[in-house]
């Protein structure tokens, strides 16, 4: 069967800054990393493949360093990669990177299976998965945690706010995957080191027939950023000395007691 | 592009009720309405749908449309995005607000690219800017930065909040509106999904986070997961629950169940109780000014303390402890 | 971590491999090492993650199915490894101490054989030292005594790293008292060879995540196959076996220094003396200078008889020098370190005092420092 993974190089955002005096993000020496929940994804696809044999795609839409990300997964396990480069696709919102997914999907071949981490850390939308299945015309499963698979059917359990619900539907699907779903594996040294001597295949705009340019980069984005700044929480903070502990806590009571905060 | 009118809010069924987060996004979108000087139009699409309209007007909705029919019952992504694009095309709304529920974040990206329009994930506050163009904002980088959006040219202009974000307002008994009924409004193929079963999470599958008004939060400084132990027994003592940063969920300390944070549960207690946490908390808590943070630190210089209220210097193992004995003898006295 | 606490010249596939080993220590050894430094214990379930990256192949020549990584990236991975839990670097490297006494002198099927069990994580371990004899390797009593078919081995190894988990181990024994160093040759005993059992566990002062324990022979029958090179080549290839091995070795003093100065340094920005962080203070500023020094040297010692190795050369004393001095000013350098920790440097709740605990080791075995100076002597004086 044939699997596509959808990843994403993203910065570690446990390490990213802002820098207070130019109010953007300081993201020289954060290290790129591929989204944490993609590597569930990866893993997911990579398990199948290895129970019921086929191909899994690593595909990426990003600059050149995204690259990178591919050959981790293919240290990860996967067999091809697959990035999606070409400046004119710089500055798309979801809507537009959905479409041309897509269509680059559409490019790579026939499919049984999309599979697609919950969120990307940096942008935070889960947006792209639901979006992408739409623009194939597939049916999505969100929130997979358990995936078997059945004479072209596929069987998932949803985690949800307050229960595990149980769902099927025919193949081609697209999946997107929690946590929850696996332990991903650790890379193979093997692997990234025969990575690093291959290229990925690049996908641009121009190998895409009847590319509408209205619906790619910035023109073709429904959503635009209107502005960004560092979140504000300015706090006037009561230091306690805690090398007492009852009286610390003491203290800390009769704050609250005084501002009536109940506890 | 000006036909469009009125600003609508999806109100989450479950069970045949609301669901609180839908009610909640009554007053973002009242706020929105009142500003644009439109109405505010309650979606409800649930078996249910006409009897529910009444609580949608309650908490601030002009109008309802109500979308009856069994197949409803529960949700399925192909029928409820067919159902609301029908809606969408034919009432043309300006603007619609979704509950970032798992119902809303599998909803509404694929209704907004059926509509090939812009939506906003997550927000956390919502305002009119110029040319009655909505603002916008969210957390973005792991609420590193925020961010506000706009979505300029194409219509409705959709966003998500998330549950526990904004509050309801207060039920007005007295408030009367218009209720319209649809029918048999699901175009196109029918979903090819079979659901076949719901499992109920037991007690221990589910940390009652979400709707904790008193959050301990343990980090790396715990130690070890044996060390959770007292972040337990402090939760116990005043009724609250145990939350975790990634890292100690990463280190295996505690189940992902207990995580917060962006890509763990998103909460919204009164107070936090932050134990053996050093580093930006932003990654953990919204920046919403309403809750309390209590910090715990041995470091003096911990960044934490610059976004606590209460900061307490010293040993977590031996102040948790002590907290928790006062509490219990406060409760018991 | 400080700018310069790491070779400076990987390429990009050896940082790659760094970064991977970082991966893998910072998932599968940092959680649990506290709990099995107090138990004493190797950690099964890291060693397999360990050979499902497809590391347990690093000592494999590739024309066997392994990575034939060169002995520079091999220091590089696990100076790496050390600075997590030098205890699971030593027993990891342990793993195929005795397919490199193979590869010296074995026979071609010896070697295939060895390689797969080194590739599938069985390992195979090497057992030189004796109760009675450390450093007096002439003063071996193992006997392999000449039979049909074979030998028969009497004796006790102890202080063998991994006896309780490799397979097998190549063990260095007595065919022929009167020759003395020329009277030993290795074996290649089997650990469900009847006779073969493995003795207590040792309870360590450091490097507790390894496994060391006796290795007991009872009248245990070795086929004639089993005998690794041929009979009296037994010392020199033990002592060929320690010399290919040493400037990895030392990555793991190494490693442990390096952490040792990053803890200090952490130490000192925050500690405080009369409001001040310690480390504006000279005395302890000389003191986190002296130790960045010692890692370096020990370092560019290891770094540079990797190099010489890859390039062919035979090292020969200039590695007794790299791990006597090496290991030396490894020790130093943690010694000091803790020393900057004060207090806090002798509390078992803080990661300093296993670092001095871990490196105690590294001038004592794999040949003691004194016994690396009496070789120095020797030569300089031939």
């Amino acid at each position: 069967m044939n699997i596509i993974v959808c990843i994403k190089q993203v910065p570690d955002t446990t390490e990213i800054r802002m820098d207070p005096v130019t109010n953007t993000l300081v993201r020289s020496g954060v290290p790129s990393v591929i989204n944490p929940f993609d590597r569930h994804a990866l893993e997911a696809a990579v398990s199948l493949r290895d129970k019921y044999g086929g191909t899994v795609t690593a595909v990426t839409m990003g600059p050149p360093q995204a690259a990178e990300a591919l050959r981790e997964s293919y240290a990860l396990g996967a067999d091809r990669m697959a990035l999606i480069n070409d400046v004119r696709f710089s500055g798309s919102d979801t809507y537009a990177t959905s479409y041309i997914l897509a269509e680059s999907i559409k490019l790579i071949g026939r499919f049984d299976l999309i599979i697609c981490g919950k969120q990307a850390i940096d942008g935070d939308t889960a947006q792209v998965g639901p979006a992408l299945a739409e623009q194939l015309g597939i049916p999505q499963l969100t929130y997979v945690r358990k995936i078997e698979l059945s004479g072209g059917r596929i069987r998932v359990e949803r985690e949800l706010d307050d229960c595990y619900e149980a769902a099927e539907a025919p193949l081609p699907v697209l999946l997107t995957v929690v946590k929850s779903i696996n332990d991903p594996r650790l890379p193979n040294v093997v692997r990234k080191l025969r990575a690093n001597r291959m290229e990925p295949d690049i996908i641009s705009g121009g190998d895409i027939a009847d590319l509408d340019p209205n619906r790619i980069g910035l023109a073709g984005s429904p959503t635009k950023v209107f502005r960004t700044f560092a979140p504000v929480r300015a706090r006037n903070t009561v230091m306690i000395d805690g090398s007492q502990a009852d009286a610390a806590v003491k203290r800390l009571l009769s704050e609250f007691d005084g501002k009536k905060i109940a506890i | 592009m000006s036909e469009e009118k009125n600003v609508w809010v999806f109100l989450e069924t479950r069970n045949g009720n609301f669901r609180s987060v839908g009610l909640e996004l009554l007053s973002a979108g009242r706020s929105l309405a009142d500003k644009l000087g439109e109405k505010l139009v309650g979606i409800v699409i649930d078996p249910r749908a006409e009897e529910l309209a009444g609580t949608a007007i309650k908490y601030g909705a002009d109008q309802v449309i109500a979308v009856c029919g069994e197949v409803f019952g529960r949700y399925d992504t192909e029928n409820f995005t067919s159902a609301m694009y029908t809606l969408v095309k034919k009432y043309a709304p300006e603007v619609l607000l979704i509950g970032a529920t798992n119902v809303g974040r599998d909803l509404g990206p694929r209704l907004s690219c059926r509509l090939h329009t812009g939506l906003t994930a997550d927000c956390t506050s919502v305002d009119v800017g110029a040319d009655r163009i909505v603002l916008w904002t969210r957390p973005a980088f792991g609420g590193n930065i925020m961010a506000t959006n706009i979505c300029p040219d194409t219509r409705p202009q959709m966003g998500t909040f998330r549950p526990n974000v904004l509050k309801r307002l207060p039920a007005d008994d007295g408030r009367r509106g218009g209720v319209i009924v649809e029918r048999d409004i699901i175009r196109g193929r029918p979903s090819l999904v079979d659901i076949l079963d719901e499992i109920r999470l037991g007690d221990s599958d589910t940390a009652n986070l979400t709707e904790a008004d008193i959050i301990v939060l343990g980090g790396r400084g715990l130690k070890g997961p044996e060390n959770f132990a007292l972040l337990e027994e402090l939760a116990a003592a005043v009724g609250g629950c145990v939350g975790a940063s990634r890292a100690a969920v990463d280190a295996g300390w505690i189940s992902p169940v207990h995580q917060v944070g962006q890509t763990g549960k998103t909460v919204c207690p009164r107070i936090y109780i932050a134990c053996g946490i050093s580093g930006a908390i932003q990654h953990l808590i919204g920046m919403s000014s309403s809750k309390i943070i209590v910090a715990i630190n041995k470091d003096p210089k911990a960044p934490i303390f610059a976004a606590a209220d209460y900061g307490i210097v010293g040993d977590l193992f031996q102040v948790v402890p002590a907290l928790t004995k006062e509490l219990r003898r406060r409760r018991e006295g | 971590m400080s700018r310069y606490g790491f070779y400076l010249g990987m390429d990009a596939d050896q940082k790659d491999i760094v970064s991977m080993v970082k991966q893998f220590a910072e998932k599968e050894l940092d959680p649990i090492i506290g709990e099995y430094d107090e138990k004493g214990e190797f950690p099964m379930k890291a060693h397999r993650a360990w050979g499902e990256m497809g590391l347990w192949g690093i000592d494999v020549p590739e024309e066997y199915g392994g990575l034939g990584m060169s002995a520079l990236t091999r220091y590089l991975v696990f100076e790496e490894l050390a600075k997590h839990d030098a205890g699971f670097a030593v027993s990891n490297g342990a793993f195929s101490f005795g397919l490199t006494a193979i590869l010296l002198s074995g026979t071609e099927e010896q070697k295939l054989a060895a390689c797969g069990r080194v590739l599938s994580g069985e390992g195979i371990s090497m057992a030189i030292t004796e109760p009675q004899s450390g450093s007096d390797v002439s003063g071996t009593k193992t006997t392999a005594a000449k039979t049909d078919g074979g030998y028969i081995l009497n004796g006790v190894k102890c202080f063998i790293t991994n006896a309780s988990l490799c397979s097998a181990c190549v063990v260095l024994a007595v065919t022929d008292p009167e020759a003395r160093y020329h009277g030993m040759s290795f074996f290649l005993v089997e650990k469900d060879f009847p006779g073969v059992s493995v003795g207590k566990h040792e309870d360590k002062m450091g490097i507790r995540l390894s496994d060391t324990a006796d290795f007991v022979m009872e009248d245990v029958f070795v086929p004639d196959d089993h005998l690794v090179g041929t009979e009296g080549e037994g010392f020199s290839n033990a002592m060929k076996v320690l010399s290919i091995k040493r400037p990895v070795s030392v990555a793991g003093a190494v490693g442990i220094a390096q952490r040792a100065l990053d803890l200090a340094v952490d130490y000192a920005k925050t500690r405080e003396f009369k409001g001040v962080p310690i480390g504006r203070l000279e005395g302890v500023q000389f003191m986190l200078a002296d130790i960045e020094m010692r890692v370096q040297a020990a370092r560019s010692m290891a770094v540079y008889g990797a190099q010489m190795t890859d390039a062919g050369a035979d090292i020969g004393t200039l590695g007794n020098s790299l791990k006597a001095f090496g290991t030396e000013i490894c020790f130093e350098a943690v010694n000091t370190a803790l020393q900057v920790f004060g207090g806090y440097g002798y509390s078992r709740e803080y990661p300093m005092e296993k670092l001095l605990r871990d490196i105690r080791i590294y001038s004592i075995f794999e040949g003691t420092n004194q016994i690396q100076r009496q070789v120095i002597a020797k030569m300089l004086l031939a």
